[in-house]
């Protein structure tokens, strides 16, 4: 069983890139209401950059920037200890080998020119910015849940 | 879109880019990138972009730093004036590995020699 959510927000944001641009500031002021207290500031910029990268790829990659009925959420849930948050679309699936070679960031070695990527880092991103991350499709949905666990006080 | 994404000055031999943007992202990386590219075409091997006026970057805007350090083709390159988001995005990434990340320009120009 799992447990209760203290409270729940839900965060309709409009699927397309340029959309979402014009959109950012209203959503840095909603996270900025959202954060926890106990979270590094450090922290709080990387969930909030996770995010972004999250509906980035949704809209350039999941919907293709051709959004014809496209929709795009995001559930915020504060639990006991942690922070819940649920990226759903329904656009294309990422790939599954996708999902499994960029889960991590490699160290990287300046002098190696050729190997700096100049794309594909958004869902190391996420996975360095959260503790859990799981995704999955069901009846046309995709949910990305991402959790990070809040530093508990002694 | 045709508005500017750069400022650009030399210092010697050294280009320093300024993006005028508040937010580095998705929506003007390419546009940023273009511009950039093309501030260094003459052949220039030594950069510094100054993100003083860089509020937000996510990874298409870091995907273009790295396109301008790979366009020196072994030159040197130094970013400065990062903020508190953008320091998150290279630490994360582990592009603060890769970057010389100075506090200011006058460091970063110093960092390149001048």
């Amino acid at each position: 069983m799992r447990a209760p959510f203290i409270r729940e927000t839900v965060i309709d944001v409009p699927p397309r890139l340029d959309a979402l641009s014009e959109f950012a500031a209203d959503l840095h002021a909603q996270l900025q209401a959202l954060l926890p207290a106990g979270l590094e500031e450090i922290e709080g910029h990387a969930i909030e950059l996770a995010l972004w990268e999250a509906l980035t790829n949704i809209a350039r990659h999941g919907y293709r920037e051709a959004p014809e009925g496209a929709w795009l959420r995001i559930t915020w849930r504060e639990r006991p200890g942690a922070v819940e948050v649920d990226v759903q679309d329904a656009g294309s699936p990422i790939p599954a080998n996708v999902l499994r070679e960029k889960s991590s960031t490699p160290e990287r070695d300046p002098d190696d020119l050729d190997a700096l990527p100049e794309s594909g880092m958004g869902l190391a991103i996420i996975h360095a910015a959260f503790d859990e991350v799981q995704y999955a499709t069901a009846e046309g949905v995709n949910t990305l849940r991402l959790v990070k666990r809040l530093p508990t006080t002694p | 879109m045709n508005e500017r994404m750069i400022e650009l000055n030399r210092e010697g031999d050294i280009a320093v880019i300024e993006p005028v943007v508040a937010r580095l992202d998705a929506s003007v990386a390419p546009a940023f990138r273009q511009e950039a590219l093309a501030a260094i075409s003459d052949g220039g091997r030594r950069v510094v972009v100054d993100l003083k006026r860089v509020e937000f970057m996510d990874s298409s805007g870091l995907g273009a730093l790295v396109s301008i350090l790979k366009a020196l083709g072994g030159g040197a390159m130094a970013v400065c004036n990062a903020g508190p988001s953008v320091t998150s995005l290279l630490k994360l990434t582990r592009m603060d590995k890769v970057f010389a990340i100075e506090p200011g320009r006058a460091e970063a120009l110093a960092r390149l020699g001048r």
